[in-house]
């Protein structure tokens, strides 16, 4: 019999000088070892053997059994919604909350079919009759403003039908925060819930805090709550979840289940996985009508984070590369270097009287911008830089995007007036007038 | 009993804790934190890796546990919380279990591969237990033969659990992680006697390699065929010596269940002719029994179970219990099963029994009901389905399964064997290559016999093996010195009175215990200062401000210090003095100074009293 080529999945002997190792060939993760592959021994523990050493070959791989028929075989289970519970829109669209193990082959895979994401919360199926929808499955690291539009406009197909009570996004947590901003504009006059959530440790692990982020978001999505927020974990214990408001939230660490605050704000609801809302006085109720979908959005926007020290060449390249609007994240109150050889005041200016805005965010994210209060701030309003209240730096970015998607007037000055009055224009709670003591470090 | 006959087979896995910090990050495994935080968690059954146990079950089973966790300062960070990756392997646990692998002559792998080997009882906060192999292929030397080690693995430890009430369990934090070397042996042992001497042999070579020491830090699992029983894996035994115990034991469980098969095929039973449960909730619904009748007030459950031609069997000794016992376990996680082959009239539930006998074509002669109770429906099924599916197994003889270690050396049910499938690689953590130049420079730590050897040259007999056996071998070692019995007795007696009033003997470094050995060495402090300079160092103090209160004392102070003791003392006697003198003198002065002072000084007086009388 002729030798067979050694695939992923055979039953193979691989022997190197005196040992002898029998196991199953595993595929090997990106970016690992070429020169070693990896077998699952019949005790469940894989180890990677050394197959060449500077490229000679140091071990052979003798095909035992071929195994094509042991390819991938947990089948979720089918569920089966009741047509007599209300109905929610669960858009997919990848992330952490829907990536798994393939456990024949060991590797992670981003994509996990709509039903699986259901198995992993089968307390759906007695909340409501969920329709799994996927424009597309990315991990939201590389998610573009082309993806942000399409799904707006799924998001407002599905609001738009009288049978859908609310709708649900699953979604990758890097950047889940812009998401729910820019969502926050594209779906004008809001008529339901629009819940986004997604899961810190992956569906892959016992302890995986998808489930309650997702049976607390159906419970939301039936809600009388009409705004588009994200939905997770309060605590670091696994005992409820907060809905924050779509643009006054952002993702503050790494890892923990509770990465997501609202900032310069408090919760829109507090939630329970048995279906207990607690939800704020503020909250914009359902109404009858239609939503709006307004997904138009300028991609040359940039975010400038500035730095002690840092030249305002910077812009220069912005400039350069036509860019059309800009947001910087200023230190403190809102201040930039503006004494000194390294000032960005006659930049700036330049920049504006162009018709290019130049907003200004706070890098602290709690507290609110006021170029009045040092010598530095007021120069730098009289450069006619837009200061945006409390507004979080990324909200500040997808909106200037958003509203300078938008047809503006032609002449320069005119232009940047326009911006500077939508910019302060409340869209979306994403400025609150009030700053309250106790929304900081919420 | 004869082993031979029987066709005994056991092998030996056993558990070391190593002695380092955790394995996937930076906390402390010193177990000696108080706790400051609480964090609760619940776990899901995770599709696909489940194998053949009905995830709706576990499902069901999990849904209402709540899980408790005892966090500590410097013994958990977010790692252990399952709230941040793993870091990198702790690469000194690494090199151990590499040094323990030659110690083993097992081959180390050439990569290290993390697995996840899922575990959803809540003492692992992720819902699984990560271990990689590291060894594979090695031996060890018997008085019966070189046995197999099949593996060396390193593993983390599962958090300890506290306690158990209702649906919440309470687990602490601060040994989850702690670094284990597991090293497991082809089931190579004929009698028990064998097995213990390859338990011992295992772990006393264990000892050189830098392990942890004390009560918990070792373990051993032990699995356990007869030729006409099954392979039986038992978990969790501390105690080495009695293992030949919980061998017997288990010799005797599946001796039973084969008297009990064979029985049975007398009465000409058969599996099939089991019905299944019944739901009696209702014929209980007037008990007097108190526990059923709370249960069955809070809408719990009652299924009853019917075993034809099992009569009196349940009474049958089965390794340390009964067999009505061994049923009973496999109703977990509820209480267990009340059964007519024990009174029931200590359950006051005669009538009620009878009530649902006359459910089933039950025969008071041959036959045997037993109940479960509970409080959710799910549950309570599930437990009279596995008690009626090992009742079934009856017919086979001694099923396959994984016990847990009892402390009376008997052992219970916890599940069945678990196939390989339960194991799925951590994708967290890369795998590690280890090259040949690296295993190359990995010593193996010196055999037992060496540093017998060693230390036979330089102590007296008792105080060698209490050094060989403890865990200051490697910091005796280092030392230099003139006195080895001192440095000895220091590192056996004076850690262990450390110990004993709560101080940390891992304060003082080995640099620290040098300076003061080398301080006796120059005659800068006494001997019997050491217990006490150690001490002190090991509270915190620097070492340069204690010397000064325990230094010897010059010759000027020696002289005006039995100055004073003679001229007070009424009485001159040499050894009366000598006492008043060390215990004014607080251990700053040896003895044979301070009776050479007092001799000087009384041969002094001696000289002068003649005078006076003249």
């Amino acid at each position: 019999m002729a030798s067979q080529k050694p695939e992923i999945g055979d039953m193979v002997e691989v022997t190197k000088g005196k040992q002898v190792y029998k196991g199953i060939l595993m595929p090997r993760a990106e970016g690992s070892d070429p020169e070693h592959i990896a077998i699952k021994l019949n005790s469940g523990y894989n180890i990677g053997i050394r197959s060449t050493k500077n490229g000679k070959k140091v071990s052979k791989v003798k095909v035992l059994k071929k195994q094509s028929d042991m390819k991938a075989k947990p089948i979720p289970r089918k569920l089966t919604f009741s047509s007599k519970k209300p109905k929610i829109a669960l858009i997919t669209t990848g992330g952490t909350i829907t990536s798994k193990i393939d456990y024949t082959t060991g590797a992670v895979t981003s994509l996990m079919l709509p039903d699986e994401l259901l198995d992993t919360a089968p307390e759906l199926a007695k909340i409501a009759n969920i329709e799994i929808i996927t424009p597309f499955q990315k991990m939201s690291e590389n998610m573009t403003t082309n993806d942000w539009k399409e799904l707006a406009r799924t998001i407002a197909d599905e609001l738009n039908k009288k049978n859908i009570k609310g709708v649900i996004v699953t979604h990758g947590t890097d950047i889940l925060h812009y998401t729910s901003s820019i969502l926050s504009f594209m779906l004008k006059n809001l008529n339901k819930p629009v819940v986004l959530v997604g899961s810190q440790r992956s569906s892959d692990r016992p302890s995986s805090d998808g489930h309650i982020n997702l049976v607390c978001a159906a419970h939301l999505a039936l809600s009388d709550i009409a705004e588009v927020g994200i939905c997770m974990h309060a605590t670091i214990n696994d005992d409820y979840c907060i809905f924050s408001r779509g643009t006054k939230v952002r993702k503050m660490h790494t890892s923990r289940r509770d990465a997501f605050r609202p900032i310069n704000d408090l919760p829109l609801a507090r939630v329970w996985i048995d279906g207990k809302i607690e939800p704020s006085k503020h909250v914009r109720k359902r109404i009858t009508k239609k939503v709006e979908l307004d997904n138009t959005f300028e991609e040359k926007i940039a975010l400038i984070k500035f730095h002690p020290n840092q030249s305002p060449d910077i812009l220069d390249y912005y400039e350069k590369n036509s860019y059309k609007g800009i947001v910087i994240e200023a230190t403190g109150l809102g201040h930039l270097t503006w004494d000194g050889k390294n000032s960005w005041l006659p930049k700036i200016k330049s920049l504006i009287e162009k018709g290019i805005p130049v907003c200004i965010a706070p890098q602290t994210l709690y507290g609110r911008v006021n170029l009045n209060v040092y010598t530095g701030l007021r120069l730098l309003k009289e450069t006619g830089a837009i200061p945006l209240e409390d507004m979080l730096p990324e909200t500040a970015f997808v909106k200037l995007g958003w509203i300078m998607g938008h047809v503006l007037p032609a002449d320069s000055v005119e232009k940047i007036e326009h911006i500077r009055k939508e910019m302060l224009k409340n869209y979306s709670g994403e400025i609150q007038e009030r700053s309250l003591p106790e929304t900081f470090l919420y | 009993m004869n082993y031979k006959e029987l066709g005994l087979k056991v092998g030996i896995e056993i558990h070391q804790r190593l002695d380092t910090n955790k394995l996937f990050c930076d906390c402390s495994t010193g177990q000696v934190d108080n706790q400051t935080g609480k964090i609760t968690r619940k776990l899901r059954p995770v599709a696909g890796e489940l194998g053949k146990i009905d995830p709706a079950v576990i499902h069901e089973h999990l849904k209402d546990k709540v899980f408790n966790y005892k966090t500590f300062p410097n013994e958990t960070c977010l790692v252990e919380t399952d709230s941040e990756p793993p870091h990198e392997i702790n690469k000194q646990a690494l090199d151990i279990v590499v040094q323990v692998s030659k110690l083993f002559n097992a081959q180390v792998v050439d990569e290290v591969h993390v697995m996840r080997k899922t575990v959803i009882d809540g003492s692992n906060t992720g819902g699984f237990q990560r271990t990689m192999v590291v060894g594979m292929n090695g031996y060890i030397d018997t008085s019966f033969g070189k046995v197999k080690i099949d593996n060396v693995a390193l593993e983390e430890e599962a958090a300890r659990i506290e306690d158990h009430i209702g649906h919440e369990v309470f687990y602490k934090l601060n040994g989850l992680a702690i670094p284990l070397v597991e090293v497991g042996t082809e089931p190579k042992a004929k009698t028990p006697d064998e097995a213990l001497e390859l338990a011992y042999k295992i772990g006393t070579a264990l000892r050189t390699a830098k392990i942890k020491r004390g009560i918990g830090t070792i373990r051993q699992d032990v699995n356990i065929s007869i030729r006409a029983g099954a392979r039986v894996e038992i978990k969790g035994f501390q105690e080495i010596k009695k293992v030949t115990d919980l061998i017997d034991n288990e010799i005797h469980r599946q001796l039973s269940l084969l008297k009990i098969k064979q029985t049975l095929e007398k009465r000409r039973f058969k599996p099939n002719m089991i019905p299944p449960a019944k739901e009696v909730t209702d014929a209980f619904s007037m008990t007097t029994c108190n526990f059923i009748k709370q249960i069955v007030k809070e809408k719990g459950y009652v299924f009853a179970i019917h075993l034809p031609k099992f009569n009196e069997l349940l009474k049958e000794k089965c390794g340390g219990h009964t067999f009505g016992k061994e049923l009973s376990f496999y109703a977990q996680p509820l209480q267990g099963i009340i059964h007519t082959d024990e009174n029931l009239d200590k359950y006051g539930i005669r009538n009620e029994i009878e009530e649902t006998k006359g459910m089933f074509n039950f025969s008071d002669k041959k036959d045997l009901l037993a109940i479960v109770v509970g409080k959710n429906r799910t549950e309570v099924k599930k437990a009279a389905v596995s008690v009626i599916n090992r009742a079934k197994l009856c017919y086979n003889g001694v099923p396959e399964e994984t016990r847990v270690a009892l402390p009376d050396t008997t052992s219970k049910f916890t599940r069945p064997l678990p196939g390989s499938g339960r194991m799925y690689p951590e994708t967290d953590i890369p795998p590690v290559i280890l090259d040949e130049e690296y295993i190359e420079t990995m010593e193996t730590p010196e055999t037992l016999e060496e540093r017998k050897l060693f230390l036979e040259k330089v102590l007296p007999e008792e105080l060698a093996n209490q050094i060989l056996i403890s865990e200051h071998y490697d910091t005796f070692k280092s030392m230099t010195g003139q006195d080895p019995v001192l440095i000895a007795t220091t590192l056996i007696s004076t850690m262990k009175n450390l110990q004993r009033k709560n101080i940390d003997p891992k304060r003082l470094t080995r640099k620290q215990l040098q300076k003061v050995f080398d301080l006796v060495e120059r005659n800068k402090i006494p001997k019997d200062s050491v217990p006490k300079v150690v001490e002190e160092v090991a509270k915190g103090s620097r070492l340069d401000d204690v010397v000064g209160r325990f230094a010897n004392l010059t010759d000027k102070e020696v002289d005006k210090l039995v100055d004073k003791i003679v001229d007070s003392s009424p009485v001159k006697k040499l050894s009366v003095l000598m006492g008043q003198i060390m215990k004014q003198a607080e251990g700053r002065i040896s003895g044979e100074t301070a009776a050479k002072a007092i001799e000087k000084k009384l041969h002094i007086k001696e000289k002068k009293k003649p005078k006076k009388k003249k």
